[in-house]
């Protein structure tokens, strides 16, 4: 097989008019994307402890409530001092566990997260005798980079940005696609069926999920006029609203129905556990992680949690405003510099978070979906869904002008303008609401009626639980 | 179609709607506390032990007033936990000097119970096996050394007493006497239940307990007894309602007042 017109190809694109341009880019988002890091990994790494604390308070359970820092003061002390006798260390310990503020962060099962990265550095790196070597060690680092990279073009506040191109949303669809490829990686170079069959079904499930991800960022592409994140982050402030009403997921239902697809799309994209066929631990052991251990199976894990947090971040990008607060910019502007950005990347850290909260919420809400389920939700659902939300914005957008189009454009009078006039707003809100609430309304009346038993099940009502029957009787003798 | 397009997708949002709400509706009940989280875990370590149940097999405990140092519990032991001696008494009775169980050993089989022949062994609900533990105070850790080393019970109530203090308030003759019996990092968790009851406390305590029981079993055996009483007086009624029948001009007996005893 003859590659060499393919590699000219590609030395001829990585050398175009600037040959170096391409390194320098690099060398940029590597510099900048260490603070970047420095935020996102503390936020990735309390994604599992909100899994861990919301999966339990669902199933009243305390969830990690045991490991404080007195776990890691016991660990200190118990290697650092070994010349005090134990009595002496466990006076010591204790002295220190004590302090106030420490019930609260054991609480919170803060500790655990320390104590799960030491035990993770500490385990062994198991690579069995089976494995592809080099694609089976690399794959990891490949599922974090695809994590973390997207992350350069996500605007934090007004001038943290890692890399500010042109072409951020398509910039973050193709680094994204880094993920695919280790999975694929992974399951393929463990050399075993489940992880094989893991990596097999990652794959088909999130190239088949880019489509409505792609879709739904093109309707807001669309919208704005722009692909740059930091131009559509500042296009959703509009003077005229000058609250939560100028964001994109306000502006119209379809933009609203895009930012739902998205969400879902995303959620698969995560392999999170409606959507968690890749590694199935009722099917597939844990699929394409099965074979890995320790740190590397730690780089999966950070990878996981980071991947919701970019969906977060993507989502309240495009249609939470961005780093904007919901009740106006005026009163930050008024601030000085450092605290504006401040708040402004806390900002965007709360809306990020308040998606993985929901992310999580779900996975503990609902069960796994059959590999023919999820095909069937993404190419006959999500897709139709994105192409009708495509067609009613472009609709609204020739008659009345969008946000990236002045009301000049619109062919209907400025009065009925969308971002500039409450009437306007009401209708591109109001006609398709009816239209939608019909064809509902009509749908429901024309059903097939379900078999009563399942009809029986589709109404089912939780009953509220009876809290004294599992009251123990505390403090008895 | 389309219809039954959009009432597929109408039932999926339904559907996924009333399952976010039941867990919701968990997560904010543990939220606030009223939902059970906090009421059925137990904080074990950081809050005292509740008692779990009367049938625990937890610690042993030897009433050394009633124990005739037979081996009994010793032959039964699957795993050789006790080291007993005995001595005579002023009438010529076997007692026990010494009577150690290391608890480190013992798996709490509860054979030796069943052993006994004196009851004077039991099994407590005690768990705890902290040395350093108020609560556990009559449990100690010995080095191998010091395994063999014979007390009293003279001894044990000293050393109760000196352990229960903070060490830096002991004299030196003291601390060296305890450092001498026991070891805090020794790998023999000895219970010495066997000397006695340590405190009035404790001797009340058990006292009252036996007391108790000795008062459920009689209670118990009153009300067998009350009910066999009562099927016997039932059977002897209805033998007499037979004869009555046999001679129906004779008058009826009134049954006697709480006959349905049982």
């Amino acid at each position: 097989m003859n590659l060499g017109p393919a590699v000219d190809a590609v030395a001829s694109w990585f050398s175009g008019p600037d040959p170096a341009w391409w390194a320098v880019g690099i060398a940029i988002v590597l510099v900048w994307i260490i603070p970047v890091m420095a935020v996102v990994f503390p936020i990735a790494a309390i994604g599992q402890i909100i899994e861990r604390k919301v999966a339990a308070a669902m199933q009243r359970r305390l969830g990690p409530n045991t490991v404080g820092v007195d776990g890691i003061v016991r660990l200190v002390v118990r290697l650092s001092l070994p010349f005090l006798s134990r009595v002496s260390q466990d006076r010591l310990i204790q002295r220190i566990s004590t302090l106030p503020g420490m019930g609260l962060i054991r609480a919170l099962g803060l500790g655990q997260l320390a104590a799960d990265g030491v035990k993770m550095i500490g385990k062994e790196d198991i690579i069995p005798a089976g494995t592809d070597g080099a694609v089976f060690r690399l794959a990891p680092y490949l599922a974090l980079a695809g994590a973390f990279l997207p992350f350069a073009v996500i605007p934090f506040a007004q001038n943290i940005v890692a890399l500010e191109v042109p072409v951020g949303a398509l910039y973050a669809i193709a680094v994204g696609g880094f993920t695919v490829m280790a999975l694929l990686m992974a399951g393929w170079g463990s050399g075993n069926k489940f992880s094989l069959l893991g990596g097999m079904r990652a794959v088909s499930q999130v190239v088949s999920y880019e489509i409505p991800v792609g879709l739904a960022i093109a309707g807001v592409v669309l919208w704005c006029g722009t692909m740059d994140l930091h131009a559509i982050v500042a296009q959703q402030y509009n003077a005229s609203w000058a609250s939560f009403l100028g964001w994109n997921i306000c502006q119209s239902p379809f933009l609203a129905l895009l930012a739902g697809i998205l969400f879902f799309a995303g959620l698969a994209e995560c392999q999170r556990t409606p959507f968690d066929m890749s590694e199935a631990d009722s099917e597939l052991v844990s699929g394409f992680n099965t074979e890995y251990s320790g740190l590397r199976w730690g780089m999966f894990a950070m990878a996981e949690y980071t991947e919701m947090c970019l969906v977060g971040a993507i989502l309240a990008t495009l249609f939470l405003g961005g780093y904007q607060s919901p009740i106006g910019e005026p009163w930050i502007m008024s601030l000085p510099a450092w605290l504006e950005t401040i708040i402004h990347v806390g900002i965007l850290l709360a809306k990020f978070t308040a998606v993985v909260v929901l992310m999580v919420w779900i996975r503990w809400t609902l069960p796994r979906f059959r590999v023919d389920q999820v095909m069937r939700l993404c190419w006959l659902t999500l897709v139709p869904l994105c192409l009708i939300a495509l067609f009613g914005l472009a609709l609204t957008m020739l008659l009345a002008g969008g946000a990236a189009l002045g009301p000049a454009y619109g062919r209907l009078p400025a009065m009925l303008h969308l971002t500039l006039s409450p009437l306007g707003h009401a209708l591109a809100w109001g006609i398709p609401l009816a239209i939608g609430t019909t064809l509902v309304v009509q749908a429901r009346r024309n059903r097939v009626q379900a078999h009563p038993v399942l009809q029986q099940l589709t109404t089912y009502q939780p009953a509220t639980a009876d809290v004294a029957a599992i009251q123990p009787n505390r403090g008895s003798p | 179609m389309i219809l039954a397009w959009v009432n597929d997708i109408y039932d999926g949002i339904n559907a996924f709607v009333i399952g976010m709400r039941t867990t919701a509706t968990f997560f904010v009940e543990n939220v606030r506390n009223s939902g059970g989280a906090t009421a059925v875990t137990q904080q074990y370590p950081q809050e005292p032990a509740v008692v779990v149940g009367d049938r625990v097999r937890g610690h042993l405990f030897n009433k050394a007033d009633i124990c005739i140092v037979c081996h009994a519990c010793d032959k039964a032991c699957p795993v050789d936990c006790f080291v007993m001696d005995g001595e005579r008494d002023a009438n010529n009775k076997m007692r026990a000097s010494r009577f150690d169980i290391d608890l480190s050993k013992c798996i709490y089989c509860g054979l030796c119970v069943r052993a006994c022949p004196t009851d004077s062994l039991s099994m407590t609900t005690g768990f705890e096996v902290d040395p350093h533990n108020e609560a556990a105070r009559f449990l100690f850790r010995r080095n191998s050394s010091q395994l063999d080393k014979h007390l009293d019970a003279p001894d044990v109530v000293r050393m109760a007493g000196l352990v229960s203090q903070p060490r830096e308030t002991l004299s030196q003759a003291d601390r060296d006497w305890l450092d001498s019996v026991i070891d805090p990092r020794g790998e023999h968790l000895i219970g010495m239940y066997g000397m006695g009851y340590f405190t009035p406390e404790e001797k009340a305590k058990a006292d009252a307990e036996r007391e108790r029981k000795k008062q459920e079993k009689a209670a118990a055996a009153a009300a067998a007894k009350a009910a066999k009483a009562a099927i016997e007086r039932a059977a002897a009624e209805k033998e007499l309602v037979a004869k009555e029948a046999a001679q129906p001009h004779a008058p009826t007996p009134q049954p006697p007042a709480g006959g349905d005893a049982s």
